[in-house]
């Protein structure tokens, strides 16, 4: 089994029971890719399995679209990648529109609101959420740790992962620069921007 | 202990295959004498060729030694310098091999200035395989493909080398044996990339092709090439790819230290 | 226990690499397996190895030869165009009996092609690739925890066998992060190449050991000696008899065959564990391997009534042809699920030989066969009414 060798699940805690698949999505720049290594590792970190990936359509440039796809289960991982997502976190309208065939009917759709304004292709149970994620991030003078906001927005709002294992999980992918990533990921789980 | 070049033969495999006046031989000898002039140890020296009639000298020697894929011997050499910087290490190769289908190599070898000696055969064909042009052809030359003159300009192995940044290059040929044996042995004792280019006659394809007489008159006629520059053409001092590979390593052993995740053992 | 780690394929299989003994690494970067040279480029000088960047991957091949020639446990990593561009050195590092191991992260060709997608498609090249009669060992992980154990158990083989072993790796399993759990340091097996002993004069380079290998000295230490693409005797030296070739071919061919007895086994999965419904002639058979067994095995798992097994090669080559033809006997119908037209496929039809239906799975559009397109054929298969002695050929699966 993939993963096999790895410790037991048995002592995970918090709210994955089974499967549950996440996207995280923005053109590229905004670190989505690494917002999905960071959550996954948090995962492990955790005690859960986790596998991410990543999807990366043009160069990094504007308009372009980065994603990742992160399961997480509290059992064997197979398919590794998303099929119906419980959770999107987008961006912009291009990472909106390119997500909508990987969304599971009742899915959690995290918006920035200022990058995505057309939810016509949402469905009717989607819990959707909006909010000025890009624009809080930069005047908290996260410009540059925006990525580990909007994380900490995700956290919060789904409740995925415990804070802590997320924070873990920054402190090891950051070293050295974890401190203003820890600062950004707190601003953004802490109850999300107003 | 001091060697003559007979300690480098490999008598077993004589007599040589090459034709009656072709100069391989003595260009064989000539490296062989170098060996001899500098005590080199055959555990210590390794021999690697590619494919062609010079390629065939490997045969000959005691040295360490291996025959490898058509254009690649600088390829095969690289490696084993780079992992073995203490070895001597000479790549013999023919005007087919080096510059036409391991030209790409070859600058390659000379801009990363790794400790290779080549020594390049030039006799402006491809001999093994009957006559065919090669990329040091000249223009207008007939040649087994090239029967109504050959269309393209060739190479200056010796200029592609230096403007590539070898330390070390220079040309000679096989009628000046005591020039040869001398700038092979100054390749071998210096640092990073060095090319002798060895001009040699092919009486039996582009010789006859080109109605340049027998081996009497090619030797004669090479001898008195008006025009061909010989001698030590580049002798620079730049430090070689080991030198430097040596310090990217003390480099990385005293950074990895700090970069070391946290949370690891 | 050791604590889980969480990484990348590539990354693992450069953690792999490194923990087998690996000191050298040449080549150049190409899509999707370049961090594999870049994490080659900064870890090896750490520890006293050698990266290289060559201009090709000719040169690459060519100095990881050159390098494994004196005394370097050495490795490249490409994907399919730089592979197409290793195998005349390949067949040079065969018939120099030269270690090495070559990681191809597979990608979506011909040629450029979709050249960012992943592919399974070069099953067939990985054992025909290069010219000449040739033994062929390639293993496919499935898993980043297999990243790191294949190559270690590529290297091991290698050096075991003293020849090039393949990783076949793919665009999936090489750029997924999971978790993996690293060994501790020293509690790896690790195969060293045979050495020769006794007198250097009395060394021959190319005389048969025991399990028919030939012990390998390294440049530089006692043994002198010389190696040649030629067909060579014992000692290294070009020698034209038939009598001669026909020894060394068969004596290299046979390798593959030996490969068998300490190579990884294929992993079976049976989903009827349960025992419901699962009578003899009943279960659909899935073969697959690399991220497709991923979604075979998910189709299990998303039809837990359905009795299915897993049949997943860890070797590809040489193909573990008896493990396979032990379980038709078990089996209604085999599906087979691989990202190309159908290569793996020949391999099990030959095997099978009509004693059950072949049907298959495939994709080669650059996506990721799906469970769902796995299921569709499985359920497909099983509407068919059973031969008595033939196989039913196969079909493309929908999409």
């Amino acid at each position: 089994m993939p993963g096999e060798t790895m410790e037991s699940a048995a002592g995970a805690t918090g709210a994955v029971r089974g499967r549950h698949e996440v996207l995280l999505a923005g053109e590229g720049g905004q670190g989505m890719v690494l917002a999905g290594v960071v959550l996954a590792e948090g995962a492990v970190l955790q005690g859960l399995r986790a596998v991410q990936s990543q999807w990366v359509l043009g160069s990094a440039a504007r308009g372009s679209l980065a994603r990742s796809e992160v399961v997480l289960s509290d059992g064997e991982i197979a398919f590794p990648r998303v099929r119906a997502a419980g959770v999107l976190l987008a961006l912009t309208q291009t990472a909106l529109d390119r997500s909508l065939p990987l969304l599971a009917p009742e899915a959690t759709v995290i918006l920035d609101e200022d990058g995505v304004r057309e939810l016509a292709g949402l469905g009717p149970d989607h819990r959707v959420r909006r909010l000025p994620i890009v624009r809080t991030a930069s005047r908290l003078g996260f410009r540059r740790s925006m990525n580990m906001y909007a994380l900490g927005v995700l956290v919060s709002e789904t409740g995925v992962l415990d804070h802590a294992s997320v924070e873990r999980a920054i402190r090891k992918k950051f070293g050295a620069k974890a401190p203003p990533n820890l600062e950004a990921f707190r601003a953004g789980s802490g109850g999300g921007p107003d | 202990m001091s060697r003559t070049y007979l300690d480098y033969l490999n008598e077993k495999a004589m007599p040589h295959m090459w034709c009656p006046g072709c100069g391989n031989g003595n260009i064989l000898k000539a490296l062989l004498a170098a060996f001899a002039a500098l005590d080199l140890d055959p555990r210590k020296t390794v021999v690697v060729t590619g494919i062609g009639c010079w390629g065939k000298a490997d045969d000959y020697v005691t040295t360490n030694a291996v025959h490898g894929t058509h254009g690649r011997a600088l390829a095969l050499a690289t490696g084993i310098k780079a992992y073995r910087p203490d070895l001597t290490v000479v790549a013999l190769m023919g005007d087919g091999d080096c510059a036409t289908i391991g030209g790409n190599h070859f600058i390659h070898a000379a801009r990363r200035n790794v400790g290779i000696t080549a020594v390049v055969a030039n006799n402006h064909n491809y001999g093994m395989t009957g006559g065919q042009f090669s990329a040091t052809t000249p223009a207008g030359s007939r040649t087994s493909t090239s029967p109504y003159g050959h269309a393209e300009e060739a190479f200056d192995l010796c200029e592609l080398a230096r403007a590539a940044g070898a330390n070390y290059v220079a040309r000679t040929t096989v009628c000046h044996y005591r020039q040869m044996e001398k700038l092979i042995t100054e390749a071998l004792a210096g640092e990073g990339f060095s090319l002798v280019e060895v001009m040699t006659p092919c009486p039996t394809y582009f010789g006859r092709l080109n109605r340049r007489g027998g081996p009497p008159e090619m030797w004669r006629s090479l001898k008195e090439e008006p025009g061909l520059r010989t001698g030590c053409l580049v002798k620079a001092s730049r430090p070689s790819f080991e030198a430097r590979y040596a310090e990217i390593q003390k480099a990385a052993r005293a950074l990895t230290g700090e970069e070391r995740d946290p949370d690891a053992r | 226990m050791s604590p889980v780690v969480f990484m990348q394929g590539n990354e693992a299989v450069v953690e792999g690499a490194l923990a087998a003994g690996a000191r050298f690494y040449a080549g150049y970067p190409i899509t999707p397996s370049s961090e594999i040279a870049e994490l080659a480029s900064r870890r090896l000088p750490a520890v006293g190895g050698v990266y290289l960047q060559m201009e090709d991957e000719i040169a690459s091949i060519g100095a990881v030869i050159g390098a494994s020639l004196a005394g370097a446990k050495a490795f490249t990593a490409t994907s399919g165009p730089g592979f197409s561009l290793m195998q005349e050195n390949i067949g040079l590092a065969v018939m120099l009996e030269v270690p090495c191991v070559v990681v191809n992260v597979m990608r979506s060709g011909p040629s450029t092609g979709l050249a960012t997608k992943p592919a399974q498609a070069d099953v067939m090249q990985a054992r025909w690739g290069t010219h000449g009669d040739h033994p062929a060992v390639a293993l496919a992980p499935w898993s980043v925890q297999e990243c790191f154990s294949l190559t270690v158990a590529a290297f091991n083989a290698a050096e075991r066998l003293r020849t090039p072993v393949f990783l076949l790796s793919d665009e999936i399993i090489g750029r997924m992060r999971e978790g993996v759990t690293l060994p501790e340091p020293g509690s790896l097996e690790l195969v060293e190449r045979p050495a020769p002993t006794g007198p250097a004069a009395e060394y021959r380079p190319y005389r048969p050991g025991p399990d028919g290998v030939p012990p390998l000295a390294a440049f530089g230490g006692p043994y002198v000696f010389h190696a040649t693409s030629s067909m060579h005797d014992e000692m290294g030296v070009s020698a034209n008899d038939a009598a001669t070739a026909a020894s060394v071919i068969s004596r290299l061919v046979a390798k593959s065959r030996f490969a068998l007895d300490f190579l990884p086994g294929p992993e079976v999965v049976r989903s009827a564990e349960t025992g419901r419904g699962c009578r003899p002639g009943e279960p659909v058979l899935l073969v697959a391997f690399g991220s497709s067994a991923r979604s075979a095995r998910q189709v299990m798992l998303d039809h837990p009534d359905h009795p299915m097994t897993l049949f997943r090669p860890r070797c590809l080559w040489p193909f573990p042809e008896k493990e396979l033809s032990a379980l038709l006997a078990d089996h209604g119908a085999v599906v087979v699920a691989e990202m190309n037209t159908g290569q793996l496929l020949l391999e099990v039809e030959r095997v099978a030989a009509g004693r059950v239906p072949v049907a298959a799975a495939l994709r080669s559009d650059g996506e990721i066969i799906t469970p769902e397109q796995i299921w569709e054929t499985v359920r497909e298969v099983a509407r068919r009414p059973r031969p008595a002695a033939q196989a039913l050929g196969w079909k493309e699966g929908g999409r």
